[in-house]
């Protein structure tokens, strides 16, 4: 990949509480139109992390600079820059449950849409091609709360997509879900990326790494960044996944099978 | 399956820049939300901690810690003299360093907050048109008394003596009752102090409730927050205060869709325990001579500065 | 709305959590017949979410926020026996943990804010919406008004709490006690900033939480009152529970004139000129007003031919409080009656 650098971390900690960092001394880079996946155990600081990149809490040490502007609290506080930014980047939480909050899975789609100012035909029309890639015509006026833990994921990822978000950020997104969910969602994930966003996906699911990443950040249980490289050496670095608790002695044998299985689609 | 192409709308975008237009975002309500919840959090956390820690109020047995407090509680409101409240902040503050309590924060959540809410409050009621009393200070007079409508407002318009020590009196009052429900927050935990709740012969099924309530906040509150935080990640544009109505609804109705399922569910994990309705709870505590010395202590010193006041008059 | 310590004599709260006792009894033993072993969890949720309700800052028009209790909401789910059980708690939980509104003064608050609001707006509610479908978009008007009106009646009852503190306690001086405002200014005070801010507030979260429910979860709308066997229950617990209600309503009458032996003047000696002395000017339609309660309804609030003596006091004051509550009896049978007229099941199974 190489290209632009889109997100610039230096040196990021951050502390719930004083005296326990849950990030600790973090950088890194992403760039723009990459996929990668942040690996660790959990309680490692994943999501944390994940809601640093997304502007909702802000570092207590470091910097973190998005397309070469700083991230900051008062940045955001700026009108302009919040809506470019918010515009620009989607979080899909790992409670669905918890994003949608429309009485329809209609109108959770065009929740977006209908901020971005679009006119009632255009945002119409996006909802439709919507449910139709995401094959939830028949769901359309149902309840986002009545739906099957898969279908509400699909209506979380269809919602953030609605605004058509340069970079999407998952945490966990196949937690819970069915293996054809699974499936389904890490194939719309590939070809997402395939058309040009910029996918950051939080997991501990070592199966799904080799798909949806093209670099791999480890961060162990200390809270610090454990490694980092593509997803086939970090996955045959056998230690440093013992060392951040991802993997036990039993596990040897079955990371193989589970990632190339998946691979081959 | 995922055949399907993306619609051109999905593929590729010119962004606009990230940067700053000079417009500050007024916080609305979801900013005020969410930064209520922070705190809120931050303020379990430092009294759980406290409470943790050694100390006079949190070595003494909750049910006389909370019996004694309140008779406390009790002088202070029936206290008529300020003498009297004054004497009882001191024992409170004498409490509260023996029970390592930080001065700081416990002299800051109280003296910050009361005076500006209580003050704002009483500050009308120092003056004469509003309460009638002996004039101390005269800020001006008019030529004639003046009617406006039905009231009549004297030409005369003065802080008042009795306005005045009304005023002290109020802040000072609610300054002591504030301090001293801290110091039952600050030096108990939660689960003590709900079961200390029976000796003041609240009803087991009140007491099971309120048990399970404190449960079930920490995780509507956490369900609040994400909703709220989802929302906020959301925003793409402005938003309307339709939008806002319909976000405010959704999540409401969400909360509450969610907390019944949970009850049902809290419901059958009880009847898969054994649960028939009735409560039984362990109740173990033995009170030792040091806690009898201490609550007796206590409400000693309530009954002698009662009788003082009542010396004391006024 | 949450009456902090101090802004309150300790009289004041005792009485008003007198008042209350026989409410959470009625209330745990109605909400026991009708959820049985169900009750702890449901009430525990119920108390939770009116907790977490609190927490939500709203959008009122004027472009500020304000807090709701979301208590009306709670009265129209689950009925108001639940919903006072349920505010209470979470009213003990914030004064007890989070020093929001007194621990001396839990009494008042939940007076006002766990049986006025949840009441009124319960009947307010059933009255405006009537037989109107369970999805009919009037309900979620009628709701929004329930919360508005119930919200403002708690406000009233909170008002007339502080009014009545400088008349009852003060120093010989004339020095207020607690809460230095008379009726005059606290009533007006209270009811602005509650028309103008809480009562929407509360009114709008009502609203829009019933209406979105009547969309998209209508069966918690059928909470409450529950159908068939529990209507049964209920009817048939209703007299039972009722007398005890009575009696306790009865005990509060008699210990009424405590606050006579507590409080530095009495009630008895509320007559216009001592208003004059204490308030420094009447408004002259206020003059009017008690001169008319006082004198043609109770003649200086004690029996005629008894007055002077402490026992007379005290007898005027127990014949003020039965008038009182009977009014309040009356308004609640006037409810029962109206309510009672369109689905006539409770009856049925009642007359079998």
């Amino acid at each position: 990949m190489g290209g632009k650098i889109l997100y610039d971390l230096q040196d990021v900690s951050y502390a719930y509480e004083e005296g326990r960092p849950v990030l600790d001394g973090i950088s890194l880079t992403i760039d723009i139109g990459e996929k990668v996946v942040l690996l660790g155990a959990n309680g490692s600081g994943k999501s944390t992390l994940q809601r640093i990149l997304d502007g909702l809490i802000f570092p207590q040490q470091g910097t973190v600079r998005f397309a070469g502007k700083e991230l900051t609290e008062e940045n955001l506080e700026d009108e302009d820059f919040f809506l470019a930014f918010r515009r620009r980047v989607g979080f899909v939480f790992q409670n669905s449950e918890a994003q949608l909050f429309n009485p329809s899975v209609r109108e959770e789609l065009a929740f977006g849409p209908l901020q971005l100012g679009l006119s009632a035909a255009e945002v119409n029309a996006r909802v439709d091609s919507l449910l139709e890639l995401f094959e939830l015509e028949d769901l359309a006026d149902r309840p986002p709360h009545k739906l099957s833990g898969g279908e509400r994921k699909k209506v979380a990822l269809g919602a953030v997509l609605a605004s058509n978000p340069e970079v999407l950020i998952l945490d966990e997104p196949t937690a819970g879900l069915d293996p054809r969910s699974q499936r389904w969602l890490v194939e719309m994930l590939v070809k997402l990326n395939q058309a040009g966003k910029t996918i950051i996906t939080a997991t501990h699911d070592l199966a799904i790494v080799p798909v949806i990443a093209d670099r791999v950040f480890v961060l162990g249980e200390d809270h610090r960044l454990a490694g980092e490289g593509s997803p086939l050496e970090v996955l045959a670095d056998r230690e440093l996944l013992l060392r951040v608790n991802l993997i036990d002695e039993a596990f040897h044998e079955h990371h193989h099978q589970g990632y190339f299985h998946l691979h081959a689609h | 399956m995922a055949n399907k192409s993306l619609p051109a709308w999905l593929l590729a975008e010119e962004y606009s820049p990230v940067r700053p237009g000079g417009r500050k975002r007024r916080p609305g309500f979801a900013e005020k939300t969410l930064r209520d919840l922070a705190h809120l959090g931050q303020e379990v956390l430092f009294s759980e901690e406290l409470a943790g820690r050694r100390g006079w109020l949190q070595d003494l047995d909750p049910r006389c810690k909370l019996l004694s407090l309140l008779w406390l509680m009790v002088v202070a409101g029936l206290a008529r003299h300020p003498l009297t409240l004054i004497v009882i902040y001191l024992g409170v503050i004498l409490l509260a360093v023996q029970s390592r309590v930080p001065a700081g924060p416990f002299l800051k959540r109280v003296w910050l907050f009361v005076p500006l809410f209580t003050g704002i409050m009483v500050l009308p009621s120092l003056f004469n048109w509003v309460h009638q009393g002996d004039p101390l200070v005269v800020l001006f007079r008019l030529p004639a008394p003046l009617r406006l409508g039905p009231w009549q407002v004297p030409a005369l318009l003065a802080i008042t003596r009795q306005g005045l020590a009304g005023a002290g009196m109020l802040i000072l009052r609610v300054g002591v009752a504030v301090s001293l429900g801290l110091l039952v927050t600050l030096t108990t935990r939660w689960a003590v102090l709900l079961r200390a709740l029976r000796v003041l012969r609240v009803p087991r099924i009140f007491v099971l409730t309120l048990t399970l309530t404190y449960r079930y906040i920490f995780l509507l509150l956490k369900l609040t927050e994400e909703m709220f935080v989802a929302r906020q990640s959301r925003l793409v544009g402005r938003m309307d205060r339709r939008m806002n109505y319909r976000f405010l609804a959704g999540s409401m109705g969400n909360l509450l869709a969610r907390a019944y399922f949970l009850s049902e569910e809290v419901y059958q994990a009880m009847l898969a325990r054994g649960f028939k309705g009735e409560v039984r709870t362990k109740e173990d505590w033995r009170l030792t001579l040091p806690d009898y010395r201490r609550a007796a202590g206590i409400i000693l010193a309530g009954i002698i500065l009662l009788g003082g006041d009542h010396y004391l008059g006024w | 709305m949450h009456i902090p310590d101090g802004y309150l004599s300790p009289q004041t709260c005792a009485v008003l959590g007198a008042a209350m006792v026989p409410v959470w009894g009625t209330a745990a033993r109605k909400v026991k017949a009708t959820l049985k072993a169900r009750q702890a969890p449901l009430l525990a949720i119920g108390a939770a979410f009116s907790f977490t309700i609190m927490m939500y800052n709203i959008p009122i028009p004027d472009g500020t926020t304000a807090h709701a209790t979301g208590g009306a909401l709670l009265a129209i789910l689950l009925g108001p026996w639940a919903a006072a059980i349920g505010i209470s708690i979470a009213l003990a939980i914030q004064a007890l943990f989070f020093g929001d509104g007194g621990i001396l003064a839990f009494g008042a608050n939940a007076f006002n804010m766990a049986f006025i609001l949840p009441f009124a707006s319960y009947y307010i509610y059933r009255l405006l919406s009537g037989r109107t479908g369970l999805r009919s978009g009037w309900r979620a008007v009628a709701a929004a008004i329930a919360g508005f009106v119930g919200l403002n009646l708690a406000a009233l009852a909170a008002a007339v709490e502080f009014g009545l503190q400088p008349l009852l306690f003060h120093t010989a001086s004339g020095v207020p006690l607690y809460s230095p405002y008379p009726l005059a200014l606290a009533v007006p005070a209270m009811a602005l900033a509650h028309v103008l801010i809480a009562g929407p507030a509360e009114g709008i979260v009502t609203g829009l939480v019933i209406r979105y429910l009547q969309r998209v979860n209508s069966g918690l709308l059928r909470v409450y009152p529950a159908t068939g066997a529990v209507v049964a229950a209920q009817a048939t617990g209703d007299g039972a529970s009722l007398k005890k209600l009575a009696w306790g309503l009865v005990i509060l009458v008699l210990l009424s004139p405590l606050g006579l032996l507590a409080a530095g003047t009495a009630w008895g000696e509320w007559s216009p000129e001592d208003l004059q002395q204490i308030l420094g000017f009447v408004p002259p339609g206020l003059a009017r007003l008690a001169t008319t309660w006082t004198h043609a309804l109770f003649p200086d609030y004690t029996v005629p031919g008894l007055e002077g003596s402490f026992w007379a006091q005290a007898l005027g004051y127990i014949i003020t409080a039965m008038v009182g509550l009977g009014i309040i009896f009356l308004i609640f049978l006037a409810f029962n009656r109206l309510l009672a007229r369109p689905g006539k099941t409770g009856a049925d199974y009642h007359g079998k």
